[in-house]
């Protein structure tokens, strides 16, 4: 099960996600997304601090988004606490591909 | 003109010995002798993504019941995380399948088996050494986490399937005294009937390219 909290500020939509990302649940990002009206976004900002679970099919669609919306000149962000999720992170090589060491 | 066989067993001895042991390749009589060896207490089916997401729920709830001194444990949510990724790829390749799961002393072992179109054997050394190999435009991590984070691997992978067993060392062990290993009832779950210590013979989770 994945919940998303979403909260517009000015520019900047954040996306705080919680539960589990993996192949079943994404398509509960990709309806949110979606919908969006990303007309007047400058940025999108992931949260990952509240997630239980998270697969290299869940990694691979924020990838998917950083790529997307960079090219339409969309900032993204990927904001995270949890240690372990970093960890999969790391070992995916998220940082490097969105640029950030 | 190199025979398949001949081909098959070059590239098995030598995935073998480049992951030092860690990566098993057999023919499907093999896996199907050591699956039938083993005790499975708990099957699930996959059919759908939504089968993943419950089959992880399933399993996880099945071991925090089952080891109750094993919560929170990160080796825990790292072996659900590999099984997540086999499981993914059952779906994403093959489209249906089914994952087991057995006991033993000191180990467990997640069979993964699907009937789908298999990899080559060219693929196996990339699959699980590079990368980012992929043959389905995703991330192609999947191999590489378990590769990782799983003790042992075992495939059998032909155009008629893929059987995947990934065995993982516990962090404690399974014996009669380790009072704090079984569940909250008091009884040893009936995990091998065999007393088995490990799955796969004496030598721990090692199915060796001569066997």
């Amino acid at each position: 099960m994945l919940e998303i909290k979403r909260e517009m500020q000015e520019k900047e939509l954040a996306l705080s996600l919680a539960g589990e990302l993996d192949m079943a649940t994404g398509e509960v990002l990709e309806d949110l997304l979606a919908q969006e009206d990303l007309s007047e976004v400058g940025k999108i900002t992931f949260s990952l601090s509240y997630l239980d679970f998270i697969d290299s099919t869940g990694i691979g669609q924020l990838i998917k988004y950083f790529r997307f919306y960079s090219s339409r000149n969309i900032g993204v962000e990927i904001v995270n606490e949890n240690p372990d999720i970093e960890e999969l992170l790391e070992m995916i090589g998220l940082r490097e591909i969105m640029g950030i060491d | 003109m190199i025979t398949r066989q001949k081909k098959f067993k070059i590239y098995r001895e030598s995935i073998y010995t480049v992951t030092k042991g860690k990566v098993s390749v057999v023919t499907h009589g093999e896996f199907n002798r050591f699956l039938s060896r083993n005790v499975i207490v708990f099957n699930s089916k996959l059919v759908n993504p939504q089968d993943i997401t419950r089959s992880r729920w399933e399993i996880d709830q099945f071991l925090s019941i089952t080891f109750s001194c094993w919560q929170g444990f990160s080796q825990r949510r790292k072996i659900l995380l590999c099984v997540t990724e086999a499981m993914t790829n059952v779906i994403k390749h093959a489209g249906v399948g089914e994952v087991r799961l057995s006991l033993a002393e000191s180990s467990l072992v997640f069979f993964i088996l699907d009937k789908g179109q298999g990899l080559e054997l060219e693929q196996l050394p990339l699959v699980f050494l590079s990368k980012g190999f992929t043959t389905k435009g995703s991330l192609g991590m999947g191999f590489m986490l378990m590769y990782q984070y799983i003790d042992r691997l075992v495939i059998c992978t032909t155009r008629k399937g893929t059987q995947l067993a990934l065995e993982t060392q516990l962090s404690f062990n399974l014996t009669a005294g380790d009072e704090n290993a079984v569940n909250s009832s008091g009884k040893s779950p009936n995990w091998n009937d065999h007393g088995q210590k490990h799955l796969w013979g004496k030598r721990p989770g090692l199915i060796t390219p001569r066997d």
